[in-house]
């Protein structure tokens, strides 16, 4: 169990993260948020790498910020790798298993290998990598420490789709293993695919929070949709009281209920103009997040 | 502080890693710049006015010993145990700031310092063995630089001319360029430390005010020792000794005091 009570965290003058309280127990958790949102802070102070200005921080009932070894706990893996460019892939390993006072590091680093496929890598220098390669071995590097809380920023940046879905899959494994993952994304497709609960922060505060379904029967009904029209459709939209953007000759219209679909139709129509296209926009979680983070 | 067990343990791994990744170039360095540094020494006996130029120097170690040999020799000692230590620490405090760069100023860049701060260590305990593991591979190069142009050339003369310099002045000779190469260290482990966004441009290529006082020391006592050869040259590397190793104290308990891991974490 993982539990960050009343947090407060941040960098110089700027607060990054406000009187933020939750609670993860084992599964799969995913921190949805928009650039800025503190998603990046919310796991380093898990990860104790950063110490909150309030609050604290337990694994089991351990602050990582007070006892060290609890820090062990965690596995942390960062948005930069942090891996040493002029070591080969198993000598990163290695240096992490001395640090981290791994027991049976060779078996660790051997099973973190091939979980990731990476044995064909492994006297390969990790500055000749690329970037998605390069991932997958910080990626070992944080599965190595088999710890009971993992925390991801972001893991699959950087990746190909095929390794990206390939390590989605892992973590959905981990997960089922009486873990607690912590993964955080801006990415909704990948937080839809992944997500048992979904964390939705915006602007350093929990502005939602349970899974899709539950978040949608919350919070949900919103729908963004594509609209594709000759003429100006704003003095529709304007009568209407729906929010909208220009994307690109085309408009990004967001509506509150799905039979809102059919009246924007209709009422453009009426307007005289000629509809070319109408197209829903993301899936159901995009209509949660977009609502709640621009309500947040 | 925390641990001292643990501060040693996570230094040993820093250190493992620097020997893995720079392996040959951790001697092959210092071992290069020493013999530049005995070339630079030396090639004033062999040219045709270096007679001249080193006349001062030896006049101030014929302060420390009595008489020297009129020859070639009396001027080559002159110049390795007057000037060489200095000329060391210039060489060492270059190093020394080369050493800080390539280490924990890189390993800020790429993000390595925020998985150190998330291993089961305190902050504390991860900036001891990052300044740890800083300061003995410069105090490596420190050693192979100054026991290869000084140290090896004092045992020469004494051995082979029978020229021998009161020990505690051979203990100043041999140790004087250590804090200077460590202090240099530290200004640049400050800059890496305290301001990462900035980093240490390479010596040789700027001149940056960081690069300026990492080797102001060596720099000012070289040139103290080669334009005042009336002041007996124990006092000088006494009075170089003590204010490089208060300096470092002082500097390094400065940078423990303002480091703050959540600079590392900025941007």
């Amino acid at each position: 169990m993982l539990r960050f009570e009343g947090i407060r965290a941040g960098y110089g003058t700027s607060l990054a993260l406000q009187d933020v309280t939750l609670a993860f127990g084992p599964g799969l958790h995913v921190v949805l948020g928009p650039n800025g949102a503190g998603k990046t802070t919310l796991l380093r102070v898990g990860a104790g790498v950063l110490a909150p200005r309030s609050g604290r921080v337990l694994v089991g009932d351990r602050d990582v910020h007070v006892v060290p070894e609890a820090k062990g706990e965690v596995a942390y893996l960062p948005h930069r790798h942090g891996l040493h460019p002029g070591l080969t892939v198993r000598e990163n390993l290695l240096f992490w298993a001395r640090i981290l006072l791994l027991t049976d590091p060779h078996q660790r680093i051997e099973q973190a290998l091939e979980g990731l496929r990476l044995r064909q890598l492994a006297h390969r220098r990790v500055g000749t990598l690329s970037r998605g390669e390069a991932q997958r071995v910080a990626t070992a590097r944080a599965l190595m420490q088999d710890a009971k809380v993992l925390l991801l920023d972001e893991p699959t940046t950087g990746m190909d789709p095929a390794s990206a879905r390939g390590l989605r899959q892992l973590l959905r494994k981990l997960a089922r293993s009486d873990r607690v993952l912590v993964v955080s994304t801006h990415n909704l497709y990948e937080a839809a695919e992944l997500a048992e609960d979904v964390v939705l922060l915006a602007s350093g505060r929990v502005v939602g929070r349970g899974s899709v379904p539950e978040l949608l029967a919350q919070f949900g009904g919103r729908r963004r949709v594509l609209v594709r029209v000759v003429g100006d459709p704003r003095p529709t939209f304007r009568r209407m009281g729906v929010r909208w953007a220009s994307a690109s000759g085309r408009w990004l219209v967001d509506l509150e209920r799905d039979e809102d679909v059919g009246r924007l139709v209709r009422a453009l129509v009426e307007e005289g103009l000629d509809v070319r296209e109408v197209a829903q926009v993301g899936g159901a979680l995009e209509a949660v997040y977009f609502g709640l983070v621009n309500d947040g | 502080m925390g641990d001292p067990g643990r501060v040693v343990r996570l230094c040993g791994a820093l250190l493992w890693r620097a020997g893995r990744d720079q392996r040959a170039r951790l001697v092959l360095t210092p071992l290069l710049l020493s013999l530049l540094c005995l070339g630079i020494m030396l090639a004033p006996i062999y040219l045709p006015d270096g007679r001249q130029t080193t006349e001062g120097l030896r006049q101030a170690l014929g302060l420390l010993i009595g008489s020297l040999p009129e020859d070639r020799v009396g001027v080559a000692a002159a110049l390795i145990l007057v000037q060489g230590p200095y000329l060391v620490g210039i060489l060492s405090a270059v190093v020394g700031a080369r050493t800080a760069e390539a280490t924990i100023g890189a390993e800020a860049v790429r993000g390595g310092l925020e998985l150190l701060l998330a291993a089961p260590y305190r902050p504390a305990e991860v900036f001891a063995a990052l300044l740890g593991s800083s300061f003995v591979l410069t105090a490596l190069a420190w050693g192979i630089l100054t026991g290869v142009a000084v140290g090896l050339p004092a045992l020469w003369l004494l051995l082979r001319h029978g020229v021998s310099v009161p020990g505690p002045y051979l203990g100043i000779a041999l140790f004087t360029s250590l804090p200077m190469a460590l202090w240099a260290n530290l200004i640049a482990l400050s800059v890496a430390l305290l301001f990462p966004s900035v980093g240490l441009p390479r010596v040789g290529t700027s001149a940056s005010l960081a690069q300026f006082v990492a080797i102001l020391p060596a720099m000012g006592a070289f040139l103290f020792v080669t334009v005042r050869p009336d002041v007996h040259p124990a006092t000088v590397g006494t009075v170089a000794l003590v204010v490089g190793a208060l300096g470092l104290g002082v500097g390094t308990g400065l940078l423990a005091r303002w480091f703050r891991p959540e600079v590392l974490l900025e941007g």
